[in-house]
């Protein structure tokens, strides 16, 4: 009985302790559930906000790639863009230009204009390099004006520009556009307080089979823009293979330019300018000439702009006035010597100095030496020209205004600058008998000068009724084939002595007998 | 303190006691509740000493002997939830020393606000490795049943030495493991 009693509370603490036992299972089971629930509201909440993370770390990258983006497109910009005037580079033009060759079909054939501005570098010398840019941002502003859309407008490099257009249908189209060029440039550009005219010239290429690649094509352009600058600038000039060959010539010219001066193959010649009233000889003028070895003469309108593009005219110019000097110092004391100057001489301040030189050298009185000067160099910078002029004239020498009426012919130049002739440019009085504005002109002229004090000088002179008409008008001084053709001092000298004064020449004297024996004229 | 520790302190007593010891000890600890743990809760640790001490008492075994041979089972346990970090081609001071590595990396991935002690190296030659345990608990006891244990995994004899230290962080204690010649010991 006992011992079933026994058994009895031995199995109820079993069942206590098992039942102990569940209870605490059961609780860590609900207390793990807990926390798992816990838990996973944790990781919810940590997804969440992994979620808006990840969305703003998407966004920024989205930001990120669009600035990175924006400014490889930048970059690819600057690699692409001439960073001056903003017009594409030279490498960009020659893609372009690739491509659109490779593309040329029936709409018509790529063209080039390769484009140069006229005295540049004087601009940069002058006013500076800043001007110089302002004048390019303005070109190429110009340019970019003046074309359609499709065209390509660039800037090569220094003051070299070219335009593709893509496809032209004919020659003319191209010309056309180098016509627009021109005259969209032509306008005076204001820079700095300066007004300055920037000419242009234009080489035109077309592509066709023989100029298929863009190299070829760019070269031929560049060698057309060459023959414009050589036929007198401010023009275009369509590519043709003969430039190829003109190309060589020129460069031959200028090597042979360049050993002239030590050589001694230049020679002066002098043509006189003679009083329009009684008909003495007051002065000459010395016109260069250059005895090419094998080719003769060669007339100046060739290689006087070859010179001054090479600056090699700053030692002609100063040999010019040494000779010239020289020679007028062996004339009578009353007869002057007219010098033409280049623009390019009034550049690198070295023009007053050279002068001085000449006369020191010669023993010439200043008063006995013009020079003449034409309105494209009054163009370059007045202010350090003005200075120039100033200086000269206070060394006592004249100085003229060469073929006045061709250019702007601004009265305000004559007020402005220390002239003291005019020469009426040979055009006015080609006309004179015929044309009654060309007599109204010089009318005028003479009028102007009287009222200035400036003596009146007729370029020109042919024939008897315009010397009547010019004598009548009250010109001062006249000069041209009528009254002399150039002469060498020597034959001056030698007509001089048959006068029978070495000291005095007549017209009667010197154009009859000395321009028989004279050589061509220019 | 991680209640890992507590489910595997209950699997160990009723590995060497039975399932009614596990009873027995948990209503002699007197806890402020019934005893249910679960391994992913936090308890008091003062639980923890009041289940040592009741264990302690009810199998009659001395709580340095009872510390230690849970540090042994705990081994075990490591060895059995990741066996990469206990390779029996590692040598035992490398074992040691990797503690700490398996502690930070297998550990934390569950548990990253567990407090762990740690096994710093102080002197480390062929034969003796100067380890420094440093616990905010005063558990040495199970520090040195845990070496037991990656000594009887390897099968390497040692000799293990205790001594109170002190440094930078505060007390701790400095174990010296010296290797005992036994190559042809069995596994252990």
């Amino acid at each position: 009985m006992l011992r079933t009693a026994e058994a009895g509370d031995a199995t109820a603490g079993r069942v206590q302790r098992l039942e102990r036992r569940l209870a605490r299972q059961v609780s860590a089971r609900e207390e793990a559930e807990s926390l798992l629930e816990q838990k996973s509201l944790e990781l919810y909440a940590l997804n969440c906000r992994l979620t808006e993370l990840n969305a703003e770390l998407e966004q920024r990258v989205r930001e990120r790639t669009a600035e990175l983006e924006a400014e490889r497109r930048h970059a690819l910009e600057l690699a692409q863009r001439d960073v001056l005037t903003g017009l594409h580079n030279r490498r960009m033009f020659r893609e372009h230009l690739e491509s659109s060759l490779q593309q040329a079909g029936g709409g018509g054939t790529p063209a080039v204009l390769a484009i140069a501005l006229d005295g540049f570098k004087a601009i940069n010398d002058m006013l500076g390099y800043a001007a110089g840019d302002e004048v390019l941002k303005a070109v190429g502003q110009r340019l970019r004006d003046c074309g359609h859309n499709s065209d390509i407008v660039a800037r090569l490099g220094g003051d070299e520009f070219a335009i593709l257009r893509p496809a032209v249908g004919q020659r003319r189209a191209a010309a056309g556009l180098a016509d627009r060029v021109l005259q969209a440039l032509r306008p005076p550009l204001q820079i700095r307080g300066h007004v300055l005219v920037v000419g242009a010239s234009i080489g035109i290429a077309l592509a066709d089979e023989e100029a298929g690649c863009p190299d070829r094509l760019l070269q031929n352009a560049a060698i057309a823009l060459y023959g414009a600058k050589a036929g007198g600038r401010g023009g275009w000039k369509l590519f043709h293979p003969e430039m190829d060959a003109e190309l060589q010539a020129r460069r031959a010219l200028e090597a042979d330019l360049r050993g002239a001066l030590a050589r001694s193959e230049f020679e002066l010649m002098y043509q006189p300018l003679v009083d329009a009233g009684h008909g003495a000889t007051t002065g000459f003028e010395a016109l260069l000439r250059w005895h090419r070895p094998g080719r003769g003469m060669v007339p100046p309108g060739e290689f006087i702009p070859l010179a001054e593009e090479t600056g090699l005219i700053r030692q002609i110019g100063a040999w010019v006035l040494e000779r010239s000097c020289a020679d007028a110092a062996g004339w009578a004391s009353s007869i002057k010597v007219a010098v033409n100057l280049s623009p390019v001489q009034f550049q690198g301040g070295t023009l007053v100095g050279a002068v001085r030189h000449a006369l020191a050298a010669s023993g010439l009185p200043a008063s006995r030496l013009e020079l003449e000067v034409t309105e494209s160099m009054l163009l370059q910078d007045t202010e350090a020209t003005l200075g120039t002029l100033h200086q000269l004239r206070a060394l006592g020498v004249g100085i003229s205004m060469d073929d006045f009426g061709t250019g702007y012919s601004s009265l305000s130049y004559l007020q402005r600058f220390p002239f003291t002739k005019i020469k009426i440019d040979r055009s006015f009085i080609s006309g004179l008998a015929q044309e009654r504005s060309s007599l109204e002109i010089v009318r005028a002229v003479v009028s102007i000068g009287r009222a200035l004090r400036m003596t009146i000088l007729a370029e020109g002179v042919e024939t008897e009724e315009q010397l009547r008409l010019l004598r009548s008008e009250g010109c001062d001084e006249v000069q041209g084939f009528l009254l002399g053709r150039p002469a060498r001092n020597t034959q001056l000298l030698k007509a001089a002595c048959a006068s029978g004064s070495a000291h005095s020449f007549s017209m009667a004297a010197v154009p009859a007998r000395v321009m028989a024996c004279s050589s061509p004229a220019r | 303190m991680k209640g890992l520790v507590f489910t595997e302190f209950f699997r160990h007593v009723e590995a060497r006691h039975g399932a009614d010891m596990v009873d027995d000890v948990i209503e002699a600890a007197d806890l402020p509740h019934d005893g249910g743990y679960t391994s992913v809760g936090s308890y008091p640790f003062p639980e923890m000493v009041a289940l040592v001490v009741a264990c302690s008492r009810l199998t009659g075994t001395p709580l340095p002997e009872l510390l230690d041979a849970f540090g042994t089972h705990c081994f075990e346990r490591w060895v059995h939830y990741a066996p990469q970090f206990f390779s029996r081609q590692r040598g035992l001071f490398d074992i040691l020393e990797g503690i700490n590595d398996f502690h930070e990396t297998e550990v934390r991935k569950l548990y990253p606000d567990a407090e762990l002690p740690s096994f710093m190296t102080e002197q480390r030659s062929g034969q003796r490795l100067v380890l420094g345990y440093h616990s905010c608990k005063p558990l040495s006891a199970l520090a040195v049943g845990v070496i037991k244990g990656a000594a009887a995994h390897l099968g390497q004899r040692v000799a293990i030495a205790c001594e109170p230290a002190e440094g930078d962080g505060g007390a701790y204690t400095r174990i010296t493991i010296d290797l005992r010649d036994n190559p042809d010991a069995p596994h252990r």
